[in-house]
């Protein structure tokens, strides 16, 4: 078996158990380990007998085994991660006073501010707190609070163990003690983002600047809720997700702007700072992280000039989100949302394309392309939408295609405005009424497609999730095996 | 994905090029809008803006200037209320001032400096206890804006506009209440005459009515419609052509029901900001109109 093929399978297995663990379903894992080494060890019976082949079987028994161990291994590991996770000292009395320092970049939610924080000695482990609006909080402060804490036993630990931590507390009483006591660099980074938003402020009016902050960093706590709603009846909110589109641009970017500079060695690894920079700069969100792991690997995979295997990349990338925190897998609907989205985009599009038969032509603003694109990420993702958002927006493929045809030259003139609006306010405004026509025409339509309100309500089964994408892979495999260019 | 993009522009550089046309057309067009915007209108319009439970007004002089009175709460409201009436193109407010330092008044004012850039701050000086009011006073700071502490007797003239400041008294300003140190404004211009009350109760009224020699044609409601405001003599007195409630959801029972009566007994057109939301009135050519943007 070639190295690819069992990297991709054993991954698989190893991603298996930890979705095992997570959902509690120990059975099901122990099940199939025993399986496995029920059928290895009555095929390896069997051969000793001389009733089926032997040099088959060393191979496959292998094979069996490793699979079962990699699912063990997989479901070990969560475990384990999830008890040192639980190894945390918070302060449990119903009213404490506790000094923490503000380690994540505080986002604005409307009228509420959140953030993550770590606990100074003698308490460790790391809490959610929700703050009012104003006096603002900035990461890196350290303050002393008087408040209740929620330990993760009194709420549903999806969302918490995702972010790693132990604890919510909301509105307590706060005293600043001291700032910058966390990490300069990503202070620094973080200031360079806030200065772009901040200029987005300046430049457009209150929903454009919240629509490009959502456009260029995945900043949504601008957006007032009419507009949230809006942007969910008409399907658009992927759009103020960061994702591979994000980076694809800021990349583009980065790179032009260092090739008319430096050579494409030194061009090449601007981009991979440049990329590696923005993760850390809009607060290593699932997406953005998957983003930006497979955006390397495309870049590397071009330096060196190796073949690129999708699949594996996909799953390397995968895996290495899971490692680093294994929650994400089961509970991190962004990291769901984001890889089933790419594996529409991979898989589902050429083979719709070539059921459609679907020439090269991206017709006006790529609006073919966009269609492709879209409703083939939209049916790969319709499960999942179902069953955490319960409805789905029929009008979402229209409003769509029309909106991602402007929404490159957008986000594009947004980063120039930020970049240029370092140096000087005026270059900044500059760019930005170049954008505000088409932030506008953004505005506008997500408004008007989402004051149509056609949204589908459909209980959601586990069942028919399971079906619907059987059928998927189905229709996946015959068009790759009739149309043979894939 | 990204190789696709690359090789895209580098292969439709003729199409970029038309981009690039477009956008220098789009160019041409706004900054016509700029340049064909000023003297356009010789009318007032005062804007009473539908922030929810807290008081803004944006006050637009026939001369062009404007002037911000409250941001009402925390939020964005103000800013998105005033981006819908004034261009967007035009980022700078003249004077902008706080009635009294309540969250309710200046919470979104923050925002609203974020935003735009303002000539300068007008306040009375006394400084208010949430710590929301240190860190408005820290963003003054910050983008260097001008603050003016004003007091009953103050003036301010633009053109043929007068704005008068009738309380707070040096007395009234070191009241425990703070709604007491509220800054009073009536204004002249176009012709018609009108009060900015913030939070006053009765008894303030009643000073504030002495000072004032012509009835009133637009009255903001002092203290979102609280029942210790806008007596019946109060209102004999100035007999306002239009009330305008400033209020949005509360617990306080705003505006009271016996307010609402005393305000239609005495005969004014009665406007309130949570079900008509945000109401413009316009002075031109000695008429008045109403313009509600309805919720």
């Amino acid at each position: 078996m070639h190295s690819y093929h069992a990297f991709f399978i054993g991954s698989l297995f190893f991603l298996i158990g930890v979705l095992l663990a997570s959902t509690k379903q120990a059975i099901i894992g122990l099940f199939i380990v025993f399986a496995f080494i029920l059928y290895s060890l009555v095929y390896w019976l069997l051969s000793r007998y001389g009733v089926v082949r032997r040099d088959f079987k060393s191979r496959f028994f292998i094979m069996l085994i490793s699979l079962s161990l990699l699912l063990l291994v997989g479901s070990l590991y969560y475990t384990w991660h999830d008890m040192q996770y639980r190894n945390a000292e918070i302060p449990s009395v119903e009213e404490s006073v506790f000094s923490v320092i503000i380690t994540s970049n505080p986002e604005l939610r409307g009228a509420t501010r959140e953030a993550i924080a770590t606990l100074d000695p003698p308490y460790n482990g790391k809490l959610l707190i929700t703050f009012q609006r104003y006096p603002r909080v900035y990461y890196g402060d350290k303050l002393l609070l008087t408040g209740k804490i929620q330990g993760i036993d009194n709420l549903s630990s999806g969302r918490f163990g995702v972010l790693g931590v132990h604890g919510a507390v909301r509105f307590p009483e706060s005293v600043l003690i001291s700032q910058h006591q966390a990490s300069t660099l990503r202070s620094w980074l973080f200031g360079i983002k806030e200065g772009a938003i901040e200029t987005f402020k300046k430049v457009f009016p209150p929903r454009e600047a919240a629509l490009v902050s959502g456009l260029t960093f995945g900043e949504r706590g601008g957006f007032t809720k009419e507009f949230t709603e809006n942007m969910k009846a008409s399907g658009t909110t992927h759009l103020v997700a960061l994702s591979g589109y994000n980076i694809t641009i800021l990349a583009w970017v980065v790179m032009s702007v260092l090739l008319s500079v430096v050579s494409r060695r030194w061009a090449f690894y601007g981009s991979m700072l440049a990329i590696t920079a923005f993760v850390v700069m809009t607060g290593a969100e699932a997406s953005v992280v998957r983003a930006a792991l497979m955006g390397i690997l495309v870049l590397f995979a071009r330096e060196v000039g190796k073949q690129y295997d999708m699949r594996n990349a996909i799953m390397l990338t995968a895996l290495v989100m899971v490692i680093q925190n294994p929650k994400t897998l089961s509970f991190d609907v962004g990291f769901q949302l984001s890889f089933f989205a790419l594996l529409g985009i991979v898989y589902l599009r050429p083979a719709l394309i070539n059921i459609f038969h679907a020439s090269d032509v991206r017709g006006l603003l790529s609006w073919k392309e966009n269609m492709f694109t879209t409703i083939a990420a939209q049916l790969a993702v319709l499960p999942l939408l179902l069953a955490y958002f319960g409805s789905i927006s029929i009008i979402a493929i229209v409003a769509n295609i029309i909106i991602l045809g402007v929404v490159p030259l957008t986000m594009g003139f947004g980063f120039l405005a930020a970049l240029f609006g370092a140096f000087s306010n005026f270059t900044g405004i500059l760019f930005g009424i170049f954008t505000l026509p088409f932030a506008r025409f953004i505005t506008y339509m997500i408004e008007w497609f989402g004051s149509m309100s056609l949204a589908f309500s459909i209980p959601f089964h586990i069942v028919w999730a399971l079906v619907y994408y059987c059928c998927i892979v189905g229709f996946i495999i015959y068009a790759k095996r009739t149309y043979r260019n894939i | 994905m990204q190789s696709v993009l690359i090789e895209t522009f580098r292969r439709h550089k003729d199409k970029a090029i038309l981009v690039v046309t477009a956008v220098l057309a789009l160019n041409i067009w706004v900054w016509g809008i700029i340049f064909t915007q000023h003297g356009n209108s010789r009318a007032l319009s005062i804007h009473f803006l539908s922030v929810g439970q807290g008081d803004s007004q944006l006050v637009v002089l026939p001369s062009g200037v404007k002037i911000l009175i409250d941001g009402g709460p925390a939020t964005t409201a103000a800013s998105e209320n005033i981006s819908k009436i004034i261009s967007p193109t035009d980022r700078y407010i003249d004077l902008v001032m706080i009635s009294h330092p309540q969250l309710d008044h200046f919470g979104g004012l923050i925002d609203v400096l974020e935003r735009y850039e303002v000539g300068a701050f007008l306040w009375n000086g006394r400084e208010g206890i949430a710590k929301a009011f240190d860190e408005l006073m820290e963003t003054l700071d910050e983008y260097n804006v001008q603050q003016v502490v004003l007091h009953a007797g103050d003036r301010i003239t633009n053109d043929k506009s007068i704005v008068s400041i009738l309380s707070p008294t040096d007395k009234l300003l070191i009241s425990k209440e703070l709604n007491d140190t509220s800054i009073v404004a009536e204004l002249y211009s176009a012709g018609i005459r009108a009060l900015f009350t913030g939070d006053i109760d009765e008894n303030i009224e009643r000073l504030v009515s002495r000072a004032l020699t012509e009835p009133i044609d637009v009255l903001k409601v002092a203290h979102h419609g609280s029942r210790f405001s806008s007596s019946a003599n109060f209102l004999e007195s100035i007999q306002p052509l239009i009330a305008v409630l400033e209020v949005g959801k509360n617990s306080y029972g705003h505006p009271t029901p016996s307010v609402i009566s005393r305000l239609e007994d005495s005969g004014a057109y009665v406007y309130r900001t949570d079900i008509d939301g945000t109401v413009s009135v316009i002075a031109e050519n000695g008429k008045l109109r109403v313009l509600t943007r309805g919720k």
